[in-house]
């Protein structure tokens, strides 16, 4: 906003008497020359008030009489000013002793009331002793003043009558026209000093006959500080009728500051409301000087005497005429005077300044976006305001609801879309039909944003596909990726994703990069940078690794499965098992982990076959390296049937017996971990048989030989009946254990015979491996799931086999085995019979068949 | 060949169950019919689990079977038990063997046309009942919490003109009950 400067000074005297535009020397000059023209005006209408030429005549001339009276007391001569007025008036000495007589009567006349006024005014001083007054309502001087002065006026108008009797109308005629003439303010006599800058002798004595002033700033001469003229013809009256001045600041009329009523008695005028301040546009501030004496012209360059003023004690009533509006000019500076005894007033109306805009508080806006900013400028309000943006995509508005104001500031809204054109645009804005100059604005590119990075790590020494998130990258962006190592390569790029390839080189080295995203602007021409926009986008990580291993896994019915201290503990040797290196983070890098122990190769899985039995390690290395352990068992070789030797034991009585003992089992479960099984594995089996004898009431031929030929002959042929009838009166129990062990030797071949088929048998019996956790359970599992049943079935077919084999006398191996160890006593007792002369018979069956215990076909079995 | 019907009947002495009818019959491969009770009840704890085996020649002709039967040291030789699981798989059996008898010794039990013998011994004649605890143990078998069937086996090879082979009792349930 321009601002409008003026001063203002309140000169109180008696009259206005300059105001000067500084527009230029010229306009100067013409108020000058109009004020002489203008004194004409101002003269012709003094003349015509009698009352106060012949006040100040009468005044004037009693003083004179007085001093000529008292002028044999002084060195003074009254003469002089008696010639005076006698030469320049006309007169003959008659008729000069008859003015003077006059004058002097009205002095005593209006002596009293001089003296009233005198006590009025003396009295609103003593009121207001430091010349101020309380409020600018207060009224100093009564009314009585006004009916005073009247009285004054009166008496002088009553002794101007007489003079003009005295005269006559003729002489009176010439006499007036001196007292209009010279009595009044001259102006074309003073105005004749002008040039003297300094005020003019009085032509009579010393006294405030009357005089002119212009004071002319003397650093520019097309100034006129200060110029006075008037009636002021004796200093006395001024204080005589001086209450006080007062000065009041208007702005559109309404009263807005007052100064105190000053009352100044020993100065001619007084300065209120100098300086300066911001005035508002299109208002009109107003100044008026209030005198409280009398104000007998006021008048101005244009226009002359406009208002003569009484006392001026009635200000506030509005007996003033309109308050006189001066001409706006761009620049001004105004200089006001109000003298004593004087109203006077000025006003200024601050121009509205055109339309302009200075500047705008932002200029660089960025699409997608709003914004609010600030046009500086003059002349930014009134009707139909509007905002124009040149090309496309920018709509602007002026901010609702603002009032004019003084900082000439206007608030408009800016829409950017986002796919406006970049570059610089021209910013207008109207008002009142008129469109302003262009400011220029930019639309820049937007910063570039990321949002997220995907994956936000790889390991060293392989490429990753990466895809980037985020806003505004522009058309072939490009990535910067911080420190060594990683370089990408943009495959596919849009304004908001990115896909890339991350090359991390072997042996970069492991840590946080910092990524950017640079755009090269929406077309990809170059980024438009406007004010804190960045072409780069805010960093995000990209992190590189080399993950180490965390655990080892193997693959259980198809689940990945930590390994336990157990989990591996009886592997089937021969069997396969899957394994899998965790890392601690993200994935291995290519080449990683490497496998150790029983198992090889590189990568995340490997799958290991253990065909050594015992414990075994299974290691993955990546930087540290991580071991399990797993026990395989031995190869599956056939578990051969141990067949232990009998338990035999004698009792006294009954039959001996020979029984077969259950099949002693051990068994082992092997995990076949690929296949999912618990596989059943013998670990041991054994057979047997016990045995009871009983040598029953049979005699023992060595333990009780025969004593008698009878005897003897009886123990032989009991001997050998044994094999064919099992007789055993006489009889020995070693041939009874001979007979057991024979059906020992049978069970034997028996058992031995099919153990092979039920080991491969119970050797294929599987459980699901998910359903036991360890080898015990898997074992009870497999008992239960075919195990059991199958050692029954072998158990069975061999008692069933075992009972083909005959046990009947005659036939029977075991029978046979007995008689063998019987021959033996049949001989010992025959060599007794010998030695005694008995006759005893011989050996029966000297070689019964023992061979192939297992002699029947064996029985059909499929267990 | 003289054809030999004889019939076993498994009788379980109970506390709690009284004899019933006979209720199934089976045939083996030589034709002999075997009828059995329904159910064979142990009192798992108790030391007498008596066994009741009922021979009835249900042929035309008179037969003969090994009279043994009161030596019960010699029992197991003859008589076998069998569990069999719900797969209808004997997954325990007494075992059989081997005696010596002298020929002069073997005695006889004739059945005629429609005569019966019953034998009677108990189960611990087979087998002791600690024993039999332990090979079920060790087998994981849990007779108490499962359901089985149990089947008595005769065999014989012993005599002259009396039956010489293998009976098997058709299979009964087998209920076990805890000791009171």
């Amino acid at each position: 906003m321009q601002r409008r400067i003026f001063s203002v000074g309140i000169i109180g005297v008696i009259f206005l008497l300059s105001v000067v535009a500084l527009a230029s020397p010229t306009s100067v000059f013409n108020s000058v020359f109009k004020t002489q023209s203008i004194s004409d005006k101002i003269l012709a209408n003094q003349k015509n008030d009698d009352k106060t030429i012949y006040f100040i005549l009468f005044h004037h001339l009693a003083l004179i009489k007085e001093k000529s009276d008292k002028s044999h007391l002084t060195d003074e001569s009254p003469f002089d000013y008696l010639e005076s007025y006698k030469t320049q008036a006309k007169l003959d000495d008659v008729q000069t002793q008859f003015l003077f007589q006059t004058a002097e009567d009205w002095a005593k006349e209006f002596k009293p009331i001089e003296e009233k006024i005198n006590a009025i005014v003396k009295q609103s001083r003593n009121k207001y002793p430091k010349g101020e007054l309380e409020s600018a309502n207060d009224q100093p001087l009564s009314n009585d003043l006004t009916v005073l002065w009247e009285e004054k006026d009166k008496t002088v108008l009553k002794y101007k009558e007489i003079l003009q009797n005295t005269l006559g109308e003729e002489q009176f005629a010439n006499f007036n026209k001196f007292a209009v003439d010279k009595i009044a303010p001259n102006v074309d006599y003073n105005i004749l000093n002008q040039n003297n800058a300094t005020p003019s002798s009085p032509p009579i004595g010393s006294g405030c006959y009357g005089y002119s002033l212009y004071d002319v700033d003397s650093n520019n001469p097309a100034i006129i500080r200060n110029m006075e003229t008037g009636t002021v013809l004796f200093c006395s009256m001024v204080d005589y009728y001086d209450p006080g001045i007062q000065s009041f600041l208007f702005k559109d009329d309404v009263l807005i500051s007052s100064l105190p009523r000053r009352i100044c008695t020993n100065c001619s005028y007084s300065y209120d409301f100098t300086g300066q301040f911001n005035g508002e546009s299109e208002k009109t501030y107003k100044i008026r000087g209030d005198h409280w004496v009398r104000a007998y012209y006021y008048y101005n360059t244009s226009q002359g005497p406009v208002f003569v003023d009484g006392y001026g004690l009635n200000f506030y009533q509005g007996n003033y005429p309109p308050p006189y509006g001066f001409t706006n000019y761009p620049t001004g500076y105004y200089y006001y005077n109000v003298y004593k005894a004087a109203s006077t007033q000025i006003s200024y109306r601050v121009p509205k300044p055109a339309l302009h805009l200075d500047s705008v508080d932002r200029t660089g806006f960025s699409p997608s976006d709003t914004y609010t900013t600030t046009l500086r400028g003059t002349g930014l309000f009134g009707n139909n305001q509007s905002i124009q943006v040149s090309g496309s995509g920018v709509t602007a508005r002026v901010k609702p609801n603002q009032t004019p104001n003084t900082t000439e500031t206007l608030q408009i809204e800016l829409d950017i879309t986002q796919d406006t054109q970049r570059g610089e645009r021209q910013l207008t804005l109207s008002v009142n039909g008129m469109t302003s100059n262009a400011l220029t604005i930019t639309i820049g590119d937007n910063d570039p944003t990321v949002s997220d990075i995907t994956p936000p790590e790889g390991n060293e020494g392989e490429n990753v596909n990466v895809e980037i998130l985020g806003s505004n990258f522009g058309l072939n962006p490009q990535i910067r990726i911080s420190g060594t190592g990683v370089q990408a390569t943009i495959l596919t790029a849009t304004q908001s994703r990115i896909t890339a390839v991350f090359s991390i080189a072997n042996g970069a080295i492991q840590g946080m990069r910092d990524v950017t995203i640079t755009s090269r602007g929406y077309g990809g021409t170059g980024f438009i940078t406007v004010q804190g926009s960045s072409d780069t986008s805010e960093v995000m990580s990209f992190e590189v690794i080399a993950p180490i291993v965390a655990k080892i896994q193997f693959k259980k019915n198809g689940v990945w499965t930590d390994v336990s201290s157990s989990s591996l503990s009886s592997i089937c040797n021969g069997s396969s098992v899957e394994f899998k290196a965790i890392p601690n983070r993200g994935s291995f890098a290519s080449g990683k982990p490497v496998w150790g122990g029983s198992a090889s190769g590189t990568g995340a899985t490997t799958t290991v076959t253990f065909n050594n039995s015992g414990s075994q390690i299974i290691s993955a290395t990546s930087g540290n390296t991580i071991s399990v352990n797993a026990t395989v068992g031995q190869s599956n070789n056939a578990t051969v049937l141990e067949w232990l030797p009998p338990t035999i034991i004698t009792v006294p009585t009954g039959n001996s017996t020979t029984t077969t003992k259950d099949t002693e089992m051990q068994y082992e479960a092997c995990a076949d971990i690929q296949n999912n099984t618990w596989n059943l594995r013998v670990k041991s089996a054994k057979a047997g048989t016990s045995i009871e004898l009983s040598l029953e009431n049979g005699r023992d031929p060595d333990v009780n030989p025969p004593t008698t030929s009878i005897q003897a002959s009886d123990a032989v042929r009991e001997l050998n009946a044994y094999f064919d009838f099992g007789t055993r009166r006489w009889h020995k129990l070693s041939a009874t254990e001979a007979h057991e062990r024979m059906h020992d030797s049978e069970a034997k071949c028996t058992n031995e015979h099919y153990w092979g088929q039920t080991e491969t048998t119970l050797e294929r019996l599987t459980v699901p491996f998910t359903n036991y956790s360890n080898a015990n359970d898997a074992i009870t599992a497999l008992k239960l799931n075919g195990a059991n049943a199958k050692i029954t079935a072998f158990q069975i077919i061999n008692v069933d086999y075992e009972t083909t084999l005959s046990d009947e006398p005659g036939v029977s191996r075991a029978y046979a085995a007995g008689q063998i160890v019987l021959n033996g006593a049949i001989e010992r007792v025959r060599t007794l019979a010998a030695s005694r002369g008995w006759r005893v018979g011989s050996i029966l069956h000297p070689n019964p068949n023992v061979s192939q215990p297992c002699y029947q076909p064996f029985l059909p079995y499929n267990p | 060949m003289k054809k030999i019907i004889l019939i076993a009947t498994i009788v379980a002495t109970l506390t709690l169950i009284s004899l019933s009818v006979l209720s199934q019959t089976s045939k083996n491969e030589d034709s002999l019919e075997i009828n059995t009770e329904s159910r064979l009840n142990m009192v798992y704890s108790n030391y007498n689990i008596p066994i009741s085996i009922v021979f009835e020649n249900k042929g035309d002709e008179p037969t003969r079977i090994l009279n043994i039967f009161d030596k019960k040291r010699i029992l197991p030789i003859f008589f076998s038990i069998e569990i069999i699981n719900k797969n209808g798989e004997s997954i325990f059996s007494t075992r059989g063997g081997k005696v010596e008898i002298p020929r002069d010794s073997m005695l006889y039990i004739e059945l005629k046309k429609g005569e019966t013998h019953t034998v009677t011994f108990d189960l611990q004649d087979l087998i002791s009942l600690e024993d039999l605890k332990k090979k079920l143990k060790d087998n994981a078998i849990d007779i108490k919490n499962s359901e089985y069937k149990v089947a008595v086996i005769y065999r014989n090879q012993y005599g002259d003109n009396c039956f010489k082979g293998k009976l098997r009792s058709p299979e009964v349930w087998l209920d076990v009950e805890e000791s009171k």
